[in-house]
């Protein structure tokens, strides 16, 4: 501690508190006293005791600061000196790892791996595990919430004819009664079938959180067929068993999450590439889930007694597409050619 | 559009006055390490470092420019951060939460958060001013509500229906109301904009803009025409449509990046125009051409590295903007600071301020 290079001056500048006029200033730490006097051998500027100064850490070769915090400032460029009579202190492991080839090549690595780790197996992880830890009065919850704010805004009283209405919750029913005798029912699921015209999202059907199923005039007036307007409540059913709409919920609130904690530090492209990157993840999960409700759903129309493949006709009259269509990475649904023969296999395999 | 803007550029009555210029000393190899153990620590810590990344980020990039020899200086603690940030955290996650359970509530948090917003970006510029500090003396940003208000929310609606033309005028409303307002210690900054300047600014730039889509619609929308009217019908677009897309796309950017061309071109006028204590003045020499290159260049570096050259696309662009930053005292620059007297008490004692939300004034 009391060797010469101790007590070298360090060169800088002095600040009093409030006064933009620096004093050119040389420091030195000795004793534990820190004294700072102008430079050329002019008078003791301050003294203060080692342990009652702040010293800024180390960053790259940002100039240094030494503080009494409510009285006067040093600022010098010389960092190696700083480090020098303080022995070390504020220079900080910090600095060391930011400057250290291989704690960079070891952190570039971390960085990649973690990033891939938690985007691919953490946040679905992470998602699963909130939605089984999630009470049904808590879904039921939501979805009465959707429900009404849906209905003060894009829903309207149904147009359908009532005989029809009576019809179909009746078909519906009876799909839950077999979705309840399966072995692996949930069985505090309560299910619920309303009808809305909602001419702003087209021929349509939902599946709400808890056990809402919604759907709209305009598919009622598609699907001419019961069979086939009962098959997508099969499917709808499967939503809710899955309990996919808490999934989604979810998972872009982790998204969301994600991307404000890391964001501070990519660039805003970086954040747009972050944020596009989540909306093809969010659309992959999307058909993941669509494919799940179609087997769940087409094993259900099985045991109802009804024909599984009248989903894949609901779908052909629904999009108007042919059933050669195939999956595209932007769109939200599998193609039909990949549903039908997911479906076929679901009920093979019963 | 440049043709016309570089001579009068050149032709700036300050060129032959003394300048003081601002360097930046930041190097892209030194804020790697910086950056990436930033990143590393924020995951590990999962994301509370993050507070702790800024600061670091920050005093590096403000420790990095200097003026006349001295550097500036980010004052900022990072438990102030921390705090600011897990409060904006909890207040988004309840507020997530209580609009899916009870919509109703949503909306009227939304009608409070609107009301709230102005004061809260308001105390957030002063809090970036005051943590900015320059030999000693630290930066300050006056907080009014209304003001504010209008400049959030009035301001944009004027450029939406007047199609866009009314934009130099919200330009001019918004810069100089947020000049006005920032000060060096107790010494303000004035600014009066003048609207010619950036009319002829945005007439350019809006000019270019409007051939820019005009060209890329014709590429596209033309040859379905002609195969239409060839008689030709399918389910598959022409070859000549699909050769097409890729010089539309490029279009379409171009015409994105004149954003920054209408950017460049502000600040050059409002630095000339920028006055402290009246008699201090700017100068901002961007080349709008160059930075509408470093801004597509950084995109297209930092795509194709992953990422991995954002720290080098930063230090390359805070570079060019510090080079073409000048200041021209109106007298000595030492009797000017030492007469400033700073407007804070003891920097990050006293107060723990709304941070959390980023915006810059001007570039």
């Amino acid at each position: 501690m009391a060797s010469a290079s101790d007590i070298t001056p360090v060169a800088g500048k002095f600040y009093r508190a409030g006064s933009g006029t620096p004093v050119p200033a040389r420091l030195t730490v000795e004793r534990k006293l820190v004294r700072i006097a102008e430079a050329g051998g002019g008078p003791v500027l301050a003294e203060e005791a080692r342990g009652d100064v702040a010293i800024s850490a180390r960053l790259g070769s940002v100039p240094r600061r030494v503080e009494m915090i409510g009285s006067w400032t040093f600022e010098t460029d010389d960092n190696d000196g700083i480090d020098r009579a303080f022995g070390g202190f504020g220079r900080g492991a910090l600095s060391a790892l930011e400057g250290s080839l291989p704690a960079i090549l070891v952190a570039v690595v971390f960085v990649v791996v973690s990033l891939i780790g938690i985007t691919v197996f953490g946040l679905p992880a992470a998602t699963q595990a909130a939605v089984d830890r999630t009470p049904q009065e808590a879904e039921r919850a939501i979805a009465a919430g959707s429900m009404r704010s849906l209905d003060a805004t894009l829903f309207r009283e149904t147009e359908a004819d009532e005989s029809r209405r009576e019809a179909l919750q009746e078909a519906f029913a009876e799909l839950v009664s077999a979705y309840e005798n399966q072995p692996w029912a949930r069985e505090d699921v309560v299910f619920r079938l309303d009808f809305r015209h909602a001419p702003a999202i087209g021929p349509n059907a939902l599946a709400l959180p808890g056990g809402q199923v919604v759907v709209t005039d305009d598919l009622l007036d598609v699907l001419e067929e019961d069979e086939m307007v009962a098959a997508v409540l099969a499917h709808e059913i499967a939503h809710v068993h899955h309990r996919h709409g808490l999934y989604a919920l979810y998972r872009s609130a982790g998204v969301g999450a994600l991307i404000l904690f890391l964001g501070g530090d990519l660039s805003a492209l970086a954040e747009d590439a972050v944020v596009q990157g989540a909306v093809l993840s969010n659309l992959s999960v999307s058909r993941r889930s669509e494919r799940e409700a179609d087997r769940t759903g087409a094993q259900l129309a099985a045991a109802a007694g009804l024909d599984p493949m009248a989903l894949l006709e609901a779908l052909e009259a629904l999009t108007g597409a042919d059933a050669d269509e195939k999956s595209s990475w932007l769109s939200s649904h599998p193609g039909l050619k990949d549903r039908a023969k997911a479906i076929r296999e679901a009920t093979a395999e019963r | 559009m440049t043709d016309t803007s570089t001579t009068a550029e050149s032709e700036q009555p300050h060129a032959s006055e003394a300048r003081l210029p601002f360097e930046f000393h930041g190097k892209a190899g030194e804020y790697f390490g910086i950056w990436i153990v930033n990143l590393l620590l924020t995951i590990a810590t999962l994301g509370v470092y993050s507070a702790w990344a800024k600061v670091r980020t920050n005093r590096y990039f403000y420790g990095s420019t200097r003026l006349d020899g001295d550097a500036f200086h980010y004052a900022a603690k990072p438990m102030q951060i921390l705090i600011a940030r897990l409060i904006v955290f909890a207040v988004l996650v309840a507020f997530n939460v209580l609009a899916q359970y009870v919509p109703e509530a949503g909306v009227a948090l939304l009608i409070v958060f609107f009301f709230l917003f102005p004061w809260l970006i308001s105390r957030a510029l002063r809090f970036q001013s005051r943590v900015t500090r320059w030999r000693n003396v630290g930066f300050d940003f006056r907080t009014d509500y209304w003001p504010t208000f209008v400049i959030m929310y009035l301001a944009p609606i004027l450029s939406v229906v007047t199609l866009g033309l009314g934009i130099p005028v919200v330009t001019k409303w918004t810069q100089e109301w947020a000049y006005k307002r920032f000060s060096f210690g107790d010494r303000g900054f004035d600014v009066q904009v003048p609207l010619g300047k950036l009319y002829g600014l945005f007439g350019g730039v809006f000019v270019v803009g409007v051939l820019l889509y005009v060209g890329a619609l014709a590429l596209i929308v033309g040859p379905i025409i002609a195969s239409s009217q060839a008689g030709l019908e399918g389910d598959t677009l022409p070859a000549s449509v699909i050769a097409a897309i890729i010089p539309a796309y490029f279009m379409m950017l171009a015409a994105a990046l004149l954003i920054y061309v209408y950017r460049a071109g502000v600040r050059n006028i409002v630095f000339r125009e920028l006055v402290l204590d009246g008699n201090h003045r700017f100068d901002s020499t961007v080349s709008k051409r160059k930075y509408a290159w470093i801004i597509f260049s950084n995109l297209i570096a930092v795509a194709v590295s992953l990422g991995f050259l954002i720290p080098w696309a930063r230090i390359r662009l805070s570079r060019f903007l510090a080079e073409n930053t000048f200041v021209i005292p109106g007298g000595p620059l030492d009797q000017f600071v030492e007469s400033v007297k700073e407007t804070q008490g003891v920097i990050g004692e006293e107060y723990v301020d709304m941070e959390g939300i980023d915006i810059g004034i001007g570039l």
